[in-house]
């Protein structure tokens, strides 16, 4: 069970915090096809925030075909990651982290690091698949 | 669900000379969380009372779920208050407030009431006197829920209460608006916890209603200019001045934009919710200095 | 709502309530044997010429007669403070009252409701106090012939009191809104009113009797004698000396300012009724040598005469006005009336009250 918080300071509208946090979930493969998101009450009683918040974020998801609702019952996940993407993550993380240590080694601070990445990141446009 | 949750048209209350709230016009409506929001002495208390039928208006009309507020048994029963410090009889225990809900009201969920009790850990035969602030406030909005009020009014119920009480009772309020069709209105001077569990805000500055309306519309409606310091240069057309400040060179300017935001030479900005209140709050000490536009009141 | 009246009520209405059946346990205990001696022994005394000594030792045996009585005095003042004040004030003051009226109960409810209940039980408390006062005390009273002595505490009066007393500590506590302001408050206002009911209104409640006959000189030697009414119980309100022309000379058998009775008689036997004028007559002096202060019978009685001979010149009449013993339960009943009105209106005045003006 996902288990939501809210940064209250990040600029972003809660309910899209929601909604990047369950997709984050999905993508790193604690979010099972089947599983179930806590029900409204469950999540508001945990992180004090208004209802709607959360209602909206379940139908944004809804609409992106992520999760679907079943009535009386709850809300389940409907979409999943493939397995070889899932499978492929474990050595991509491995990557990253040797990458990260040897970014460190040169003495590049935090700040430098982050940039660095965000400029690739930006730069390099996705392969068409 | 036609009726609104509050109606108050030239709403005013005086305390021999001192105007506590004055020319208050509010339509808030129904199935909303509504921040009441302003700082002390504002007007936020007296406002909660009026709709609660514990004060009378001395100006003005108000009208709570489409009747006078306390005006007959079934609209107090549809009306819960939970007041400031939170008010109990501090030696009757904690089960005899329960049964003192029970029978002063037509309609009482007892099973609800003893559950969340077991919840929250209160021992039934403690006085609650013998209560700690936190455990008052939620005993208080135990009470003024089960009597399944169609509208729940609290008077700064986490004033006095530390962090973790904080969020425990505003968590325990947002579970029951998920589980119920209820309407909140809830006072604070604290913006933060506003932000997360209301949908609708109501400033009260200065005994007067600043801004009204839904969080979404407006932070949405508001923006912050940012441009050169110079005198000549022309403050924007189609926006209302809310407040403004100025460093050596710049001047930044809290607006709210009556139409789409098309200035240039001004940088524009979008605000927090927190900046909006402040701008409201604000307005007082900005009404002193001279700007080109003068700021108007609230909507 | 009558649960949450009761469950505030509770606790004093047990100590009250213990403290009562004490006190009756004390006096039905001792009662029986006060009976059993008056009727016995009290009343042969006339037989036996022991009276002095057998109603001494009555009023040993009675010696909490004083107390008791003073206390059904003081418990309509007590209840009427520490009930009645707070029922209001309190809430207003603690602030409860923002609890109490946000339930699903009017105001008007909780307050009637409330007040409804504690004038019940202050009442209960108070009636079966002066019930069983009165009862214990009733061969006291009998014996000081004391009917009309402790009115105000005895049997319906003081109800009356208590019932006026809590309407009284409930107003006054909605106005002044503070607990000890309104107990101190309560206290003043109900000594004022009896005050008041007493010196104003109670003289013209019910029209006394009276008697009258022509004013006696007192007797040379001995004493006094006044109209006596006709039952020793009998409220005696005044006896006064009235002239013809209807003017009030004095009170008691005294005359004028100093309120005494004598003349001033000169030497060759003219006399000046003082406070009243000069004697037609000539008061002579009765024959044989006089020592003035120890007269022989002869003698007492000629001037006895010669006295009478100059105050029937003036036509004096003595009127002594009185209540009847037939008219203790009329004016007990008129008083509580009294009371019990003005604790109808006052309640009345506190309900509109929280319901209108407050807070």
């Amino acid at each position: 069970m996902i288990e939501f918080y809210l940064d209250a300071k990040s600029g972003v509208t809660p309910y899209l915090q929601l909604v990047h946090q369950v997709r984050r979930a999905l993508k790193l493969g604690m979010l099972q096809e089947g599983d179930q998101l806590p029900t409204v009450r469950e999540v508001v009683a945990r992180i004090a925030i208004n209802p709607n918040t959360v209602s909206k974020a379940y139908r944004e998801l809804e609409h992106e075909g992520l999760v679907a609702a079943r009535a009386g019952v709850g809300t389940f996940v409907t979409a999943t990651t493939s397995d070889e993407v899932l499978a492929s993550l474990g050595p991509l993380r491995h990557d990253l982290e040797q990458w990260l240590v040897r970014a460190r080694a040169t003495g590049l601070d935090e700040e430098a690091i982050e940039a660095l990445f965000r400029d690739t990141f930006r730069a390099v446009a996705p392969v068409a698949s | 669900m036609t009726e609104l949750a509050l109606r108050a048209e030239g709403l005013g209350k005086r305390y021999r000379r001192h105007w506590a709230l004055e020319s208050c016009d509010l339509h808030v409506p129904r199935g909303h969380v509504v921040g009441l929001v302003g700082p002390n002495g504002a007007g936020k208390s007296t406002l909660l009372q009026l709709a609660a039928g514990l004060l009378e208006p001395t100006a003005g009309s108000i009208e709570v779920l489409g009747a006078h507020p306390a005006c007959d048994s079934a609209q107090l029963g549809r009306v819960g208050f939970v007041a400031q410090d939170a008010s109990l009889y501090a030696w009757l225990s904690v089960e005899d407030h329960l049964r003192l809900g029970a029978h002063c009201n037509a309609s009482w969920d007892a099973a609800a009431a003893h559950a969340r009790l077991a919840e929250l850990g209160l021992s039934p035969r403690h006085r609650a006197g013998r209560l700690s602030g936190g455990q008052r406030a939620q005993l208080s909005l135990t009470i003024a829920l089960a009597k399944r009020p169609d509208l729940l009014l609290l008077d700064e119920p986490v004033a006095s209460l530390d962090p973790l009480a904080r969020r425990e009772f505003l968590g325990l309020l947002m579970s029951t608006v998920a589980g119920a069709d209820v309407s909140i209105v809830l006072s604070s001077h604290l913006v933060s916890d506003l932000e997360r569990v209301c949908d609708y805000l109501v400033v009260l500055v200065d005994s007067h209603v600043r801004v009204a309306g839904e969080i979404e519309d407006l932070v949405a409606g508001h923006h912050r200019l940012i441009g050169p310091r110079q005198s000549g240069h022309a403050a924007p057309a189609n926006q209302t001045v809310i407040a403004a400040s100025e460093t050596d060179r710049q001047r930044v300017l809290v607006v709210r934009s009556d139409g789409p935001v098309v200035e240039p030479g001004w940088e524009i900005e979008s605000v927090s919710l927190e900046d909006v209140v402040l701008a409201y709050m604000g307005q007082g000490a900005v009404l002193q200095s001279s700007l080109p536009s003068t700021p108007t009141a609230a909507p | 709502m009558t649960w949450l009246a009761w469950r505030q009520l509770r606790t004093q209405t047990l100590v009250a309530a213990a403290l009562l059946a004490a006190l009756a346990i004390l006096l039905v205990l001792t009662g029986p044997n006060l009976r059993h001696y008056a009727d016995t022994v009290v009343n042969t005394c006339t037989a036996r010429h022991d009276c002095i000594a057998v109603t001494a030792n009555f009023h040993k045996l009675a010696h909490l007669a004083n107390p008791i009585s003073l206390l059904v005095i003081v418990v309509p003042i007590l209840l009427g403070v520490f009930w009645g004040a707070p029922l209001v004030a309190r809430e207003l003051e603690a602030g409860t009252y923002r609890l109490a009226w946000t339930q699903s109960v009017t105001r008007v409810r909780w307050i009637l409701v409330r007040l409804v209940a504690v004038t019940l039980v202050a009442v209960a408390i108070t009636g079966l106090l002066s019930l069983v006062v009165t009862w214990w005390q009733s061969p006291v009273d009998r014996l000081n012939a004391g009917l009309f002595n402790s009115f105000e505490a005895r049997d319906v009066v003081p109800v009356a009191y208590v019932a006026f007393c809590v309407a009284l500590g409930a107003l006054i506590g909605a106005l002044v809104r503070r607990t000890i302001a309104a107990m101190a408050a309560t206290l003043g206002c109900f000594v004022l009113v009896r005050y008041v009911v007493q010196q104003y209104v109670y003289p013209n409640l019910l029209a006394p009797l009276q008697l009258t006959r022509h004013f006696r000189a007192p007797p040379v030697n001995g004493n006094n004698s006044l109209i006596k009414p006709p039952n020793p119980a009998d409220w005696v309100q005044s006896d006064q000396v009235i002239a013809p022309s209807g003017k009030v000379l004095g009170q008691y058998g005294g005359i004028g300012p100093h309120g005494t009775f004598g003349f001033n008689v000169s030497n060759n036997g003219s006399a000046v009724f003082r406070g009243v004028g000069r004697c037609p007559n000539r008061i002579a002096t009765p024959p044989g040598h006089i020592r003035p202060q120890h007269l022989t019978p002869a003698q007492a009685h000629f001037l006895q005469a010669e006295i009478q001979r100059c105050v029937d010149s003036f036509h004096l009449r003595e009127v002594l006005t009185y209540q009847p013993t037939s008219h203790y339960w009329p004016l007990q009943w008129s008083e509580a009336g009294i009371f019990g009105a003005l604790a109808v209106a006052l309640s009345a005045a506190c309900i509109w009250w929280v319901r209108r003006r407050l807070p």
